[in-house]
């Protein structure tokens, strides 16, 4: 059974604009999936629906075994959402306080929420910055720092909605090693990018959404040749093979 | 992003940031209350007290420059107001001494505590008073001050936004008003949404109260200390 299973999902705004139609897509555990397309296509309305911020017209998303519209809290759980703005998604004062902001509403112990703020704050190389005023952090300190109140909540996926954006060159790396960490510490990761050359090496799969539906859904290998018709970048080195394992910025 | 610094808390290590909330709230009604019995010279010892507070927290006033300027303009206002209306200056100028007094009081509160541990300390004392439902008072007045920073952040992005494309601040001036407004209120609802949702992703819970606060030995030899001071001071008049 997969960890996560959408079944023809719809969703339509208020206004009307239909953002998703149909799509349906499958999880499995300790999967690393890629999702792009080009602006609006989808990509953060699909996120949101994972975890029930926006609930579908029509379809379904089930979440090891449960439905999300049936139990919102437990597909919040399940689905760690790390948003686009971070601004918007720090609220603690500080950096462990923030981690903390989580934890305490997981109703979890004192002593263990002390435990899996250091160790979130230590995967994300912030350990120095525990006490600092998070509005004060770097551009990419504040990134890594909401990876880490995600990461704290143990969820069993990771889903991270372009999470390069505004970074320096540095700073990308920095995301990329995390990243790169959770994947071999067995985590489900979701990260919605158009910048295919910084991660695709790392995907188990590419997703491309154009206008609110998937356009291909395969091995990095075959579904990048649809990539320039759905309007994300793609460097060709003349007519050779595309090099899908050159495809990030980590060099070793 | 540009950053409003002033009445922010500033994570530091001084012995005035680890003092308990609440009995630095104490401290300062205490000295608000005792600045209007005291003569001049009393005054000037609370207020050499508050100063050194200030001066023990090292808040930055440097940085506060800017946004001193306006309090600065405030208490101008204020002394120039007393004067034409009262016709003395002396006693205009105490007036503006002990609204000094009070702002750096509130400048050392709210800059030396952490929101949480403030909205904690505000429960605490209004814990007594059931029929104001103190838990929903005390995460509503925590979200305000969350808040703040991000609407004094909205309005400067478009004020920069808006100098930058060269918007003139003296032509159509309502008509100027009207759309500036409009759209820092477009921003704010924007924003407000996106931290809803971020918010509900990571199981806000209302019934939660966030932080954590609890007396020390400290506390009470600072809390002592203050009153000692001050009753000392109303004594020898
Ligand atoms: N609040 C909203 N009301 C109406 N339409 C919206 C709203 N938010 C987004 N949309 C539309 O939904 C579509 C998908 O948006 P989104 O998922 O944000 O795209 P992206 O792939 O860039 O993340 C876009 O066409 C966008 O215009
Ligand atoms: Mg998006």
């Amino acid at each position: 059974m997969s960890l996560l299973e959408v079944r023809n999902v719809s969703y339509r705004f208020p206004d009307g604009t239909y953002a998703l139609r149909n799509v349906s897509l499958q999880v499995s555990e300790g999967e690393f999936i890629v999702i792009s397309g080009k602006n609006g296509s989808g990509k953060t309305v699909f996120l949101r629906n994972l975890n029930g911020l926006y609930t579908p017209a029509s379809g379904e998303i089930i979440i090891n075994g449960i439905s999300v519209k049936d139990n919102p809290y437990r597909a919040r759980q399940s689905v760690g959402l790390v948003f686009q703005d971070a601004d918007s998604q720090i609220v603690g004062q500080t950096a462990s306080r923030d981690v903390a902001f989580g934890l305490e509403n997981l109703k979890i112990p004192k002593a263990e929420i002390k435990t899996r703020i250091r160790k979130a704050l230590e995967t994300m190389d912030l350990e120095d910055h525990a006490d600092q005023r998070a509005r004060t952090l770097s551009g990419g300190e504040k990134r890594r720092l909401t990876i880490a109140g995600v990461v704290a909540m143990n969820p069993s996926i990771i889903a991270l909605d372009e999470p390069f954006t505004n970074l320096d060159y540095p700073g990308v790396l920095q995301v990329l090693k995390i990243l790169v960490s959770l994947k071999k510490t067995g985590h489900t990761i979701i990260v919605v990018t158009h910048d295919l050359d910084k991660v695709l090496a790392y995907a188990d799969r590419l997703v491309l959404f154009e206008n609110g539906s998937i356009a291909a859904d395969n091995r990095p290998e075959e579904a990048i040749h649809s990539a320039i018709s759905c309007g994300v970048r793609v460097q060709f080195s003349g007519n050779k093979e595309i090099d899908i394992k050159g495809m990030t910025w980590l060099k070793n | 992003m540009a950053e409003k610094l002033i009445f922010h808390y500033q994570a530091r290590n001084s012995i005035i940031h680890r003092i308990d909330p609440r009995i630095k709230i104490i401290i300062i009604f205490t000295i608000s209350a005792a600045m209007f019995t005291v003569n001049p010279l009393q005054f000037a010892v609370l207020f050499g007290y508050v100063l050194s507070g200030c001066l023990i927290a090292r808040l930055p006033f440097t940085r506060y420059k800017k946004e001193l300027r306006f309090f600065f303009l405030l208490l101008v206002v204020i002394v120039l107001s007393r004067w034409i209306s009262s016709k003395s200056l002396i006693p205009s100028l105490y007036y503006g001494a002990r609204f000094i007094l009070v702002v750096a009081a509130g400048l050392l509160l709210t800059d030396s505590t952490a929101p949480e541990d403030l909205t904690l300390a505000l429960y605490w004392f209004i814990r007594p008073f059931k029929f104001i439902n103190p838990k929903r008072t005390a995460i509503q007045f925590n979200l305000t001050v969350s808040f703040i920073p991000i609407i004094f952040d909205s309005v400067l992005e478009i004020r920069e936004a808006r100098k930058s494309r060269l918007d003139n601040t003296w032509r159509k001036p309502v008509k100027r008003i009207i759309s500036f407004s409009s759209q820092i209120f477009d921003l704010i609802l924007q924003k407000a949404e996106e931290i809803s949702y971020a918010l509900e992703s990571r199981l806000f819970d209302e019934k939660i109260l966030h932080g954590s606060i609890a007396f020390r030995k400290t506390d009470f030899i600072v809390l002592i200390l203050t009153i000692g001071i001050i009753a000392g001071l109303l004594l020898v008049r």
